[in-house]
Order: C-alpha cells, then sequence, then structure tokens
C-alpha cells in the first residue's frame, strides 16, 4: 500500500483566491487520515491535487516517494469518492461496479468474483440485477463506495461521502466504514466538516483553516491539547468552551477572574506568573455541576437553555460574555432559569495566549 | 369564531393532501401551544415541508383547515397570516446587502424609513449580525447566512415562525452552535416557532413538543420526554432517539409458569404482570428495543440483566464512545458519554441492561406492549 506525501503545497485561484498555503503533510501508509475544517478551509482542493484532478500553483505531490505532481488522475492508482454519489441509474448495480474493471480489460470471471466480493463487503449483493433508480442515498453512496474500491486502489479518497445522508444512515455508514477500513489496508485521506467524523475514523487528523494546517496528530492528542484556540473550537461535541480572563497573582497563589468569581488556578503558577491575560479553555464535559455546593473552586451560575440528549444534556449559561457550554448527565428536576454549582476539573484546564491564540504549555 | 386559546394556538384539522396520485399528507390534525417549539421531525420525503407550506399557505390543502389564534385561515393569502418562513436554502437576494435583505419586507408593508431602521437594527443587533449590515450576502459564512435569513424572518414580527430544515446546510459544528441559540431567541421573544427537521438530536436538543411524521402520517406527537419515554411503535422508538435503537426479535413463551422472552442470543425472565398487555395468545412474537444510551459495560448493578458478547468494533469520538458488541447474530449499540474506550475486536464484553430502561414492540404491528422487563 502506498504512502503519500504533500510538500510545500500552494494554491492560488485567479486573481488571488490563496486556498492552500504551503501545506506540507505525509499520510502514512495504510492508515486513515482525516482533514478536518470548516467549508472553505481548502481541505477538497488539496484532496483534488492528491488525486491529480487539479494541480498545485507550488509544490510537489509524492505518491511512494515517486513525484507525481505531473501525473494525470488516471495513473495514480488511486479511487475517490465525492460527496454526491456518482452512480449510473442506466446501468444496473453490477454494471456499475464492474464498469471501472472493464474499462482496466479485466477478464470476465476476475469481474464476477470481485463484484460479489465488493458488494458483500457494502450489503448491496441483493440489489446486483437491479437499476439504482430510486433507491435511497444511503444505497446509492453505498454502491459508490462499492465501486471505488473494486480495482483495488492503494489509496483512496474520500470527500465528505457521509454528509448528504440522512442521520440515521449516516451514523450506519460511518460505524461500517471503521469496521471495513481494517480489512482493506488501503491508504485512506479522507475529507469532512464533521469532526465527530474524523475523531471515530481517523488514525490522524489534520485540522485546517483557511488554507493552512492548524494541527496534525492522532485524535487524542488534539483532543486533549489542542495547539490552538482554532482547533480546540473546531473539535468536540460541543466544542472547547473559551473566555478571555484577567489574572491576578499575588506571592502565594495565582488566580483567574471569570465575571465576579475568582478562580485559584496556582497549579498553573509557572506558565501565568507574568501574564495579566490570558484565554481559559476547558471542554463542557470536563465541568461538573451539582444542586449543593461541594467544596472549593464551586461557583454558582444560572442556566440560559436546557439541550437534551437522551441521558445527558447540554446546559447553557453566560459567562464571561460568551454562552458557555456545560455537558452532563441529566440532573431530574433542573429548570431553565435556575442557578446551579459548576466547577472546572484542574486537570482537564487549558490556556491559550491571547495575541497568538496558541496553547500554552 | 373561537376565542384566542393559548394551548391550541396553531390548529390543524384533518389536513390531507395529494398530488396527483400520491398522497402526499393524510389527515393531520395537531394542535401547537403559543410561544412554545414545536418540531415535525420525519425522514426525507415524509412531507415536512408540504406541511409548513399549507401552514404558511403557499399550498393549498385539499381537504382540512387551519386555524391561527382562533381565526380560520385556510383560505387567507400568505400575507394575511402573520407567518415567517425559514427555508434550508436561505435564499438571500445576493445583490442586496444584508441591511436591505432585512429590510426588504418592511418596505413591501410600507412602513416609514425610521420604523424600518429601527426594527431593522434592533433585530439585527439581537442576532448578532449588526457588525454585517454593509455586506453583501456573498461573502457571509453559512452560519451568518442563516441568521440573515431568520433576521429577514423576524423583523416582520410575525406571531409564527416556520422553519424548514434551517440547519441542514449548515457545517456540523455551527450547527450545534445554533441550536441553543435559536432556542434561546425563541425563548427570549416567545414567538411560536413550528421546525421541520430530519434529525432526531436536534429535535431532542430543541423541542418543546415533537410530532413524528412518516409517509405523510402523523406517528406520535406529544412532549420530548414522554416520546423518548414511551414510543407509540418500534419505528418512533428507533428513529427518536440520541441514536438508533436496538432492535431485537424475540418471542414470548411460557416456561412452568414462568415467562420468558427468548432470543436467539439470550433469554429474559418476563414479569408475570405483562400477561395484561399481550394476552394469554402464547408464542408471541415481539421485538425487544434497547436504547444504546441505557445500555451499560461499565457500573453494571446486580438488578441488570447481563448479555454476553463481544467487541466489535469501538468508536471514539472525543469523549464518548460508541461500541458495538457482538452477540451471536445481532451486534449491539452501547453508547458510553464521557467514557473513553478502545479495546481490540473479539475481546469478550458484558452488557448491563437496567430492566425498567427496555421496551416490548408486538412484531406484527409494531405497537409498544410493555415498558420495563421485570
Amino acid at each position: 500500500m502506498s504512502e503519500v506525501y504533500v510538500e510545500k503545497i500552494t494554491k492560488v485561484f485567479p486573481p488571488r483566491t490563496v486556498a492552500l498555503d504551503d501545506v506540507t503533510l505525509l499520510f502514512e501508509r495504510s492508515k486513515t487520515t482525516c482533514i478536518l475544517g470548516p467549508s472553505g478551509c481548502g481541505k477538497t482542493t488539496l484532496l483534488r491535487i492528491i488525486a491529480g484532478l487539479i494541480k498545485p500553483t507550488k509544490g510537489k505531490v509524492y505518491i511512494d516517494g515517486r513525484d507525481v505532481t505531473n501525473l494525470p488522475a488516471n495513473k495514480r492508482n488511486v479511487g475517490m469518492i465525492f460527496q454526491f454519489a456518482v452512480v449510473y441509474d442506466s446501468m444496473t448495480v453490477y454494471e456499475n461496479l464492474a464498469l471501472p474493471l472493464k474499462s482496466a480489460n479485466y477478464s470476465e470471471n476476475e469481474i464476477k468474483s470481485r463484484v460479489k466480493e465488493v458488494a458483500e463487503t457494502f450489503g448491496i449483493s441483493h440489489l446486483l440485477s437491479q437499476r439504482p433508480v430510486g433507491l435511497n442515498i444511503g444505497l446509492r453512496q453505498r454502491i459508490a463506495l462499492a465501486r471505488a474500491i473494486v480495482r483495488s486502489p492503494k489509496i483512496l479518497l474520500l470527500d465528505e461521502p457521509l454528509t448528504n445522508l440522512d442521520p440515521l444512515s449516516r451514523i450506519q455508514l460511518r460505524y461500517e466504514l471503521k469496521r471495513l477500513q481494517s480489512n482493506w489496508g488501503q491508504t485512506i485521506i479522507y475529507v469532512t466538516h464533521d469532526q465527530s467524523e474524523a475523531l471515530t475514523l481517523g488514525d490522524k487528523i489534520a485540522v485546517m483553516n483557511l488554507g493552512r494546517v492548524h494541527q496534525y496528530g492522532t485524535p487524542n492528542e488534539i483532543y486533549e491539547r489542542p495547539a490552538d484556540t482554532f482547533c480546540a473550537s473546531f473539535i468536540g461535541n460541543p466544542c472547547m468552551n473559551l473566555i478571555e480572563v484577567a489574572v491576578e497573582a499575588n506571592d502565594s497563589n495565582v488566580y483567574i477572574v471569570i465575571d465576579s468569581d475568582r478562580i485559584d488556578v496556582s497549579e498553573f503558577r509557572e506558565i501565568l506568573k507574568d501574564r495579566s491575560k490570558v484565554i481559559f479553555g476547558i471542554r463542557p464535559e470536563h465541568v461538573e455541576v451539582s444542586k449543593e455546593r461541594r467544596g472549593v473552586g464551586w461557583f454558582k451560575k444560572r442556566i440560559s437553555v436546557i439541550e437534551t440528549l437522551g441521558n445527558t444534556a447540554v446546559l447553557n449559561f453566560e459567562i464571561g460574555g460568551t454562552t458557555f457550554k456545560v455537558k452532563t448527565e441529566l440532573i431530574p428536576g433542573i429548570k431553565e432559569g435556575e442557578e446551579i454549582w459548576i466547577h472546572f476539573k484542574e486537570d482537564k484546564i487549558r490556556f491559550f495566549d491571547p495575541v497568538s491564540k496558541k496553547l500554552i504549555s | 369564531m373561537k376565542e384566542n386559546n393559548n394551548s391550541n394556538y396553531v390548529e390543524l384539522v384533518n389536513i390531507s393532501k395529494k398530488v396527483r396520485d400520491k398522497v402526499i399528507l393524510d389527515s393531520i390534525s395537531l394542535s401547537i401551544e403559543k410561544s412554545s417549539l414545536t418540531v415535525i421531525l420525519g425522514p426525507p420525503g415524509a412531507g415536512k415541508t408540504t406541511l409548513l407550506k399549507i401552514i404558511a399557505g403557499l399550498i393549498k390543502p385539499d381537504e382540512g383547515k387551519v386555524i391561527i389564534g382562533g381565526r380560520d385561515v385556510t383560505n387567507l393569502s400568505p400575507k394575511e397570516r402573520g407567518i415567517s418562513m425559514v427555508f434550508q436554502s436561505f435564499a438571500l437576494y445576493p445583490n442586496m446587502k444584508v441591511y436591505d435583505n432585512i429590510a426588504h419586507p418592511l418596505k413591501l408593508m410600507h412602513l416609514s424609513k425610521e420604523e424600518i431602521d429601527k426594527r431593522v437594527k434592533q433585530v439585527a443587533s439581537f442576532l448578532r449580525i449588526d457588525h454585517l449590515l454593509d455586506r453583501n450576502p456573498g461573502l457571509l459564512s453559512g452560519g451568518e447566512k442563516q441568521r440573515v435569513a431568520i433576521a429577514r424572518a423576524l423583523v416582520k414580527e410575525p406571531h409564527v415562525l416556520l422553519m424548514d430544515e434551517p440547519l441542514t446546510n449548515l457545517d456540523a459544528k455551527i450547527r450545534m452552535e445554533m441550536r441553543a441559540e435559536l432556542k434561546k431567541m425563541q425563548r427570549e421573544i416567545g414567538v411560536t416557532i413550528i421546525w421541520a427537521t430530519p434529525d432526531p438530536q436536534e429535535a431532542l436538543a430543541m423541542a418543546d413538543k415533537v410530532a413524528l411524521i412518516r409517509d405523510g402520517k402523523i406517528l406520535q406527537y406529544g412532549g420530548v420526554n414522554e416520546v423518548y419515554e414511551m414510543p407509540r411503535n418500534a419505528w418512533v422508538g428507533n428513529y427518536f432517539g440520541y441514536l438508533p435503537m436496538n432492535l431485537i426479535d424475540g418471542t414470548i413463551i411460557k416456561e412452568k409458569d414462568q415467562l420468558i422472552l427468548q432470543t436467539e442470543d439470550f433469554k429474559i425472565n418476563l414479569n408475570s404482570k405483562i400477561v395484561d398487555k399481550i394476552g394469554s395468545d402464547l408464542p408471541k412474537d415481539v421485538i425487544l428495543g434497547l436504547r444504546p444510551e441505557d445500555l451499560k459495560i461499565f457500573g453494571i448493578s446486580e438488578n441488570d440483566v447481563i448479555i454476553n458478547g463481544e467487541i466489535y468494533v469501538t468508536e471514539v469520538i472525543g469523549s464518548d464512545t460508541i461500541v458495538h458488541v457482538k452477540t451471536g447474530r445481532n451486534i449491539f449499540k452501547v453508547f458510553l458519554p464521557n467514557i473513553i474506550y478502545r479495546e481490540t475486536p473479539f475481546t469478550p464484553c458484558k452488557i448491563g441492561v437496567n430492566p425498567s430502561k427496555t421496551y416490548l414492540f408486538d412484531r406484527r404491528t409494531g405497537q409498544l406492549l410493555w415498558r420495563g422487563l421485570k
């Protein structure tokens, strides 16, 4: 299987839209790498450059150490799947799957066995003799996926393949992809704006914004130690709470001031002592709540909105001029407009520089 | 004319609609409270948009009545109904500045310049887009565009705001943020919102009441907790939850006076009281429904029913994990909030089921038979 290396890729769309700005990334062999970012961050452009569908303005693309920057798409042994499933309604599902094999001059027997195998993998064997007309979008995307891997490309590029599915099919197909990726062994590059897809499917994640890579690491690294406030606010369900706060220090203690509360953060003394302002960050799931005060470091806040999610809930507060979210188990009897005690788990607090927005560690 | 009544502010009475010979809506009746947020939840093609358009007056029903604030508006034009609608596709005028986009409906109402200016600025500051008023919509992000579309709908000060999948075209992150923000807005201005979506998590997070719709029929309508706790049938139980329900085929049989739920992979003893509900005609084919968020892998208690299986795959999503557990023929989804759990496939694993958090559905009709097993 293949390794993909993109080196100092810049892409400018005339007159002066910089879609990619000096991007260097190594996509490891037989691993899944997710490129995660908001619409317009350049992720799809990067994928198309790897596929050979567009050329970079500057920089090089290597597959297994070989410079393929000027190689056309059909010579790269790359399979690609788009957000909108491309399926031919005039052919049966079997013919759809057989098409890439036919154009590559596979033998009739080889085609039969490969189509059969891949159809089984994607649970579409029962549809082979039908035409895809009228099939729901979840099934159509399965057919598109099956067709993309039927030639066993060494690299599989996926551009938001789950985005247009209804929520239930999305959860189902995400899980099937997760299950399948270990069996395929392909090098997969997966573009998405959905952080939950990236966290569950990626061995590694590249977080992008405005044409640049903000962080490249394992899901756990990115979740635990976001490199900057952009990554912190892009990952998480909901994302990390970020508040700019004043720092107050005396000889023995260091405090941050959030609204009218002073919170002792003396264990961060070393990184905070020379600062007057800092961005305080904590994830919604790392804030404890209680109807009673449970000790030092607890303070009282009014709940503005409750979003229930089955047996968990997201409580919204107005703190430090922002909407502050807390994810918790459903606490019986709490209501919007009421006050409740909250507490930050010390080991989960992160600080960011107010100017550079980078993680302070 | 009827009194203006808060508990049925918007009333739909036996609304039916066919297009050519296809039934789009089949005798829909709903009473919607004033100042509430009601979600119409259903898969694509269920009839959600048609229903909203009928309330708005953009489509006429073949049969039935639309009553708003005690007034029969079935034959009134959209303008006369005091309703605004926000569409999935935002639909802003690209060549008008944000300010003019928002002001547009007021100009059509021939309000004075001062009044228009006051209202536009008020609603823009409320939705935190006052800094965007001079821009062209083409340069805005998806979330900003949708806020402008909402501002334009609110500036008319409608009694009822209809929202047709307003978050569907937004990135996942913005979608999450907008939920709480729109709910807060609704609470503050007290407008009655009817909101259509295919996303059950959105409905759970936002709705006061939810109406499940499929194939043009309302399957269940009630408070969010009520429908979540007591889904009328297996389809509703499966669709309306944080994750889709685990549904396992089983049969209720009697062995020496003990009622037993027998599935391919495990057996569970049942409370004898269940006979009152299901009748004595045994064996009976049922579906056992278990919500992923009600199942446990850690902290299983003594009273829990145990199902043995092996790990199939674990999906860690930030701080949460969805564990897929294989038990013979079935694969169970278990949702572990605030737990990070990575485990190799085929590791043996026990699932704990709290007996009070189980659902039995009739396999033939799909109807809920019983809540809780023991």
